[in-house]
């Protein structure tokens, strides 16, 4: 102890934070290798390695493995045990699994309490259930597994080993590939001139007609003195039977005047004059020019060694092959050397390309077949047709170096590559690992009425996981045929390795892997010939399809004139990310529509809107338009290929874009951030206004007019969400004044603000209902209403609501500058302060007590506004009495014992109870159910024998009537309250308080005595229908609002 | 045997430095004909200095050394054909520090020059080449000099030039070698010095020190030429003439 503190005083910090990792790091090793229960054959198998020792191998995997994603054990994958520092933290997880520190579990199949509950001792094992586990488990024992966890269904320890291996063994021979090192440092130059010598003794192949053996294509573009040194390595050659075609690809200086000076001296070499048109266009020109039997390329600034031609064509002339390629050697800056050498052949270009154009030969036949260069790329040409030649004919590795690279050439080889796009490999790869041909072919084949999601996971398991499991859920309740296809673009094994785990026993879904990418288009195109639907949908990761969507977008696309179909796309606040792409026909860049919006514009929209683009990380097309396009361009890395996709789709016959109001897709983040993409989003864009230009406007003004809005001015810019350093088209708009319809009085814009968070558990906040109910109330009046959610109170396009409505609640809502704010306290007064409430234009209060004296204590007005009751849903009329529970409670326990309840059973009253986080207090029998579903609340009210209520204490003693009350005194219920101010007068009968626990037991037992009968309770429920709806709180609030706006306090 | 040098000069006021004149001095010992083309502006005092030891050609349009050995190469003041040895000069050679036949003994085999790169694929220095018969009569050297242009960032644009020359010779087959390094030593390249910034002033004074008579002048000639180079401070401290400061 001594001694560290001397060297933590003595070190600096970095120092001493290293030397305490790396003893973390230590005890690490020593538990994982003393526990016995790391699989070194396992491990092995993942690294490719053989290991000296297991404490080398437990090292490696401490060390370096784990970050990597490899796993010490088939049971154990640290990215499922610790999901969100698994490959950062300090410490080992599996160490921490073995030494019994929390985590989610070992691997996604096996439940450590399943395991336990069923085998005792389980939990005292020195490795704990994990260990109990292992130490008894045979190869049909089953994987212990929660009821309804995601995973295969009576899986046996032995079928999971197998599954595991098998996954395992396909990741290792990707990943084998992506490893492959491109250049090497050595080179056997011995055997280099042994191979020279062997072959430049050999026959050269027999050439029918009087062509030349060899034609040299040589592009050249504005490199009058450097194009020489490649022409003489070609008369260089120790193979004389060869022709050099050079095309001048448009040169401005005096290239085409030297190589004409050239030909003087030397008749094998031709010129062709040619406009610029790149360097693929001038290869295949050279070509139509060849009358070789084979072709060999040389750029203008490279040469070849002496022998090249000659041991080349020899070479591969012997092994009866039609394409071959030599090495490469290169010499850097300060003359370090490499070597361009691998023996890969085809399968190697999956991942990138290690065949140099340079040491290239094939026959010329064989060129043509392909159909040469592609002349649409713009980068990675050599690539594509490397991968076509070789797709078609084995390419053949021959091992001696055919040209060398001087350090001048390496930098104009970097100046090409920094000029175009790195995504132009991507291009290349969707061209040649998707077999288009053959999805043609199987167009007919596709299964009408089916949905197939292609979903591409790029950065972990969670977010690509959450997609899939939203997919399944939402058909689940939809019906349906879905399916889903899941390209895993080169995660991490151990993510991979969970999403598999995950996603097996759901036949709906398959996942393939794709070595070295992350870029969302590949993997959407190479996901396709895995569908098998008529309809494709794609999706990013971390995208949560939502009920209802995937038929409604099905739906839409059913219209032949629609091409492309977009759901509503929705932040994880619950703010539209977009509503697809609008162009204001002065900036090639689209607007994205009802950006920052929230939800409740979307559904004054048609159910099916047309757009100009599809905008976001999801858009469903047809599959067979999908595959004429050769699905979506690879240029765009990671956003804007939707909105391209649309576009083309709909490009040669008008095909439209439509968005879906109805189908919604919740995303991870911002919907213009997609993950790891920002930095890209300048490149992006310059793509997508070089290939589309400005386009005239279209649905713009149609579509904000629906919703109340003229655009005022053309265009502006403003920066928004997650790429708030790039600036996008955005429309200023304005609302100009009108009626209400059949009101005499103006429509305004409003919006409801809550404390809810958005999200599944929203529909459980009384506030949301409540301000639904207000909304609708106020619409009635006229009124264009919005509800906000605690998550989008911030919303940019707050500054054209004219009124706000701030209910609340338990936490606070910021003033709109420029509207009319109106707070209404309908619970928990003593969190407002004077100063909060100073800030709007009036102030309402549900407990007229507490805004008496409220105004007197701040000197402020505070208007006494009851909460209400939804007298569309609340009646008389909703059931009948005497059907349901005799003594009712529906409410959550709030993780109190609620005394309501607790004095009646504890009384032996049978009080039924419906809410959350009761187990812990209620003996058996009472608790019936979770929660009661807002629509059925009504006949609970109005069929039970007596309802239960009572109210927080603040808000009993400031007279704050629960909203309960009214909807049950609306429904003609008997209730018994906990004493609040005014309620039995509010209520003519219906509620009755109780002030002592006996009291409350004496109600309860006679209430069919104590209430009013069944006419009584309805005249009452008429006239607090009448006196307490929204419907009489929204005449309130407008009427305030609108004189509010006629008065400088107003604003 | 007949043995040719072309020296390109470019001196902003017109006038041949004495290291210069040195240069072409030395060059005369091992050739037949020194032609000097001048890149700017030869004022009658340096054409006075330069008579009877080379033939001047003009070369106003040479944005760089190369473009003006091609201007010399077609004025017609070379011999027309059967040259054996040509020497490609730049002016700005402090040296040699030694006779320069012992630098670059008997004929060449192919090119040699100064390394400007070493390693496995060695290039040579634009400053000074010098060509053997056998480059000299390769019909392709023609092509070389057609496709030199005139505008360029000199000398990055000479030493671009030189690389494709030497790159040329060896892919067609011609030998390119540099001189060994202790025959380099004797050289000195003037923008190195003129460039070297605050230690400029050192520098000088240690090389004044141990070449005296070789660098004689060439701290006035570079004081007097700074600003024509873009040099816009005086660098050296003490330095004899502060003519160039500005």
């Amino acid at each position: 102890m001594v001694l560290e503190r001397v060297v933590k005083a003595v070190l600096p910090e970095a120092v001493s934070k290293r030397l305490s990792v790396a003893r973390a790091r230590a005890r690490d090793v020593r538990t994982i290798v003393s526990s016995h229960l790391f699989d070194a054959d396992w491990y092995a198998w993942q690294t490719g390695r053989r290991w000296r020792s297991r404490g080398e191998a437990v090292s490696h995997y401490v060390f370096v493995g784990r970050r990597r994603g490899l796993s010490p054990h088939p049971l154990f994958e640290a990215s499922w045990f610790d999901q969100s520092g698994w490959h950062s933290s300090s410490t080992d997880p599996y160490a921490r699994l073995l030494r019994g520190e929390a985590g989610a579990g070992a691997h996604p199949w096996f439940d450590a309490e399943e395991w336990t509950a069923g085998h005792e001792g389980a939990r005292g094992h020195r490795f704990g259930p994990y260990g109990h586990f292992l130490s008894i488990t045979h190869e049909d024992t089953i994987m212990p597994r929660a009821v309804g966890a995601p995973g295969p269904p009576g899986l046996t320890w032995g079928q999971m080993l197998e599954r595991r291996r098998a996954e395992t063994s396909a990741w290792a021979r990707q990943e084998a590939l992506v490893d492959l090192a491109r250049t090497t440092r050595h080179h056997d130059w011995a055997a280099d001139r042994e191979y020279v010598a062997r072959w430049s003794r050999t026959p050269l192949p027999e050439v029918p007609g009087d062509g030349p053996l060899v034609t040299v294509v040589m592009p050249v573009r504005n490199r009058a003195t450097t194009v020489l040194a490649a022409i003489a390595s070609v008369r260089s050659q120790t193979l004389q039977d060869w022709e050099l075609v050079v095309v001048d690809d448009g040169s401005t200086d005096a290239t085409a005047a030297v190589v004409e000076v050239v030909t003087r001296h030397e008749p094998r070499v031709r010129l062709v004059r040619a406009e610029h048109a790149g360097v693929s266009a001038a290869r295949n020109l050279a070509a139509d020019h060849a009358r070789g039997e084979y072709l060999a390329w040389l750029d203008s600034d490279n040469v070849w060694t002496p022998t090249f031609l000659r041991t080349s064509l020899s070479a591969l002339h012997a092994a009866g092959g039609r394409v071959g390629y030599a090495q490469s050697q290169l010499v850097a800056a300060g003359g370090v050397v490499r070597y361009r050498s691998l023996d890969a052949g085809v399968e190697a270009l999956e991942v990138r390309n290690h065949v140099d154009l340079n040491v290239l030969v094939a026959q010329r036949g064989l060129v043509e077949e392909v159909g040469g260069f592609d002349e649409s790329l713009r980068r990675t040409v050599d690539h594509d047709l490397a991968w076509r030649v070789g797709r078609r004919a084995t390419l053949h590795h021959l091992p001696f170096v055919g040209v060398v690279y001087d350090d001048e050439e390496k930098v104009a080889e970097e100046r090409v590559t920094t000029r175009e796009l790195r995504a132009w490999r991507e291009v290349v790869r969707s061209k040649n690992l998707v077999d288009w041909e053959a999805l043609d072919a199987g167009l007919a084949d596709r299964v009408a009425g089916r949905t197939s999601v292609v979903l591409a996971a790029r950065t972990g398991w969670r977010p690509a996981w959450d997609s899939v499991a939203s997919v399944l859920a939402a058909t689940d309740k939809d019906g349906g045929e879905v399916e889903v296809v899941v390209v895993d673009s080169g995660m991490r094994r151990g993510d991979g390795a969970v999403l598999r785990a995950l996603c097996a026993g759901d036949d709906r879904v398959r996942i393939r892997r794709l070595a070295s990418t992350g870029y969302t288009a590949l993997a959407w195109n190479f996901g396709l010939p895995h569908t098998t639907g008529d309809v494709v949908v794609l999706l990013d990761e971390g995208g949560q399809v939502q009920t209802g969507c995937l038929q409604g977008l099905q739906g839409a696309l059913a219209d032949p004139g629609v091409t492309a179909a977009q759901p509503l796309v929705i932040d994880p606040g619950g703010a539209i990310g977009s509503g697809g792409a609008l162009f204001n026909g002065l900036d090639p860049l689209p607007e994205i529509f009802l950006s920052d919006f929230p939800l409740d514009d979307a559904s004054r929209l048609s159910p099916i809107a047309d757009v100009d683009a599809s905008w976001g990380p999801v858009v469903a097309v047809r599959t067979v338009d999908l595959v004429r396009l050769r699905g979506v361009d690879c240029r765009y890395a990671n956003g804007w290929e939707t909105t391209d996709t649309s576009l083309r789709l709909g490009a040669p016959e008008g095909g439209r874009t439509v968005l879906v109001t109805r189908s919604h897709v919740i995303t991870a983040g911002a919907a213009d951030a997609r993950p790891g993409d920002v930095e890209r989003e300048a490149t992006n864009r310059s793509v997508f206004r070089d290939t589309w230009r400005v386009r005239p406007a279209g649905e713009r003004a149609r579509l904000w007019g629906q919703l109340g809005f003229e655009v005022a001015r053309p265009v502006t810019v403003e920066a928004r969400g997650g790429t708030r350093d790039v600036r996008r088209p955005s429309p200023v708009l304005v609302r100009p004044a009108r009626p209400a319809d059949g009101h005499n009085r103006p429509c305004l814009r409003w919006s409801i603000r809550t404390a809810t968070p958005f999200g599944k558990e929203a529909g459980r906040w009384g506030d949301l209902h409540f301000a639904r109910s207000l909304a609708a109330a106020l619409e009635r009046l006229g009124q264009q209403v919005v509800v906000d959610y605690r998550t989008t109170l911030d919303r940019s396009s707050g500054q054209l609501d004219d009124v706000v409505v701030a209910l609340r609640g338990r936490v606070a809502v910021p003033v709109q500058t420029g509207s009319v704010n109106l707070l209404w306290v309908i619970s928990h007064p003593g969190l407002v302060s004077r100063e909060e409430a100073a800030a709007y234009s009036a102030v309402f209060a549900a407990g007229p007590a507490w805004a008496e004296a409220a105004c007197a204590r701040w000197g402020l007005e505070v208007q006494p506004l009851l909460q209400a009751t939804d007298s569309r849903r609340f009646g008389p009329d909703a059931g009948a009495p005497g059907n349901g529970e005799q003594v009712l409670f529906v409410g959550n326990s709030r993780n109190v014992y609620r005394p309501v309840v607790r004095h009646l059973v504890e009384a032996g009253v049978p009080v039924a109870v419906y809410g959350g986080r009761w187990e812990q207090f209620l003996p058996a029998g009472h608790l019936r159910g979770d929660h009661v579903d807002n629509e059925q609340l009504a006949r609970f009210y109005r069929e039970a024998g007596v309802v239960l209520n009572d109210h927080w204490a603040q808000m009993r003693s400031e007279g704050f009537v629960s909203n309960r009350l009214f909807d049950a005194a609306a429904s003609g219920a008997r209730v018994v309250s906990d004493d609040v101010a005014g309620a039995e007068e509010l209520f003519g009968g219906l509620v009755r308080v109780y002030r002592s626990p006996g009291e409350l037991v004496e109600l309860v037992r006679r209430h069919r005595q104590v209430f009013p009968d069944d006419d009584e309770r309805r005249a009452v429920a008429d006239r607090v229908r009448a006196e307490h709806s929204f419907d009489a709180r929204a005449q309130t609030l407008v009427e305030s609002a609108l004189s509010l706006r006629g008065s400088p306090a107003g604003r | 045997m007949t043995a040719a040098a072309v020296v390109s000069h470019d001196d902003a006021q017109g006038d041949v430095a004495p290291h210069v004149l040195r240069l072409v001095t030395e060059l005369r010992t091992v050739t037949d004909v020194v032609v000097v083309a001048a890149r700017s502006h030869l004022s009658p005092t340096g054409t006075a200095r330069l008579d009877g030891q080379a033939r001047v050609v003009g070369a106003g349009g040479a944005g760089h050394t190369v473009a003006a050995w091609r201007t010399a190469l077609a004025s017609g003041l070379l011999p027309e054909s059967g040259l054996d040895r040509l020497l490609l000069v730049d002016d700005s050679l402090v040296g040699p520090l030694v006779p320069l036949a012992e630098v670059l003994p008997g004929l060449p085999v192919g090119l040699r020059g100064l390394a400007a790169q070493q390693g496995p694929v060695p290039h040579l220095d634009f400053r000074l080449l010098d060509c053997g018969p056998t480059i000299l009569r390769d019909p392709m050297l023609g092509a070389f000099w057609v496709g030199v242009d005139d505008l360029g960032d000199q000398p990055a644009t000479a030493q671009r030039l030189a690389g494709d020359l030497c790159r040329w010779a060896r892919a067609a087959g011609h030998a390119v070698r540099s001189v060994p390094p202790s025959a380099v030593l004797p050289f000195r390249a003037l923008d190195g010095i003129r460039f070297a910034g605050a230690g400029r002033g050192r520098l000088l004074a240690g090389l004044e020190k141990e070449f005296p008579s070789a660098f004689a002048g060439v701290r006035s000639y570079l004081d007097r030429t700074d600003a024509a180079h873009g040099v816009r401070t005086h660098h050296a401290a003490g330095a004899a003439s502060p003519a160039a400061s500005s």
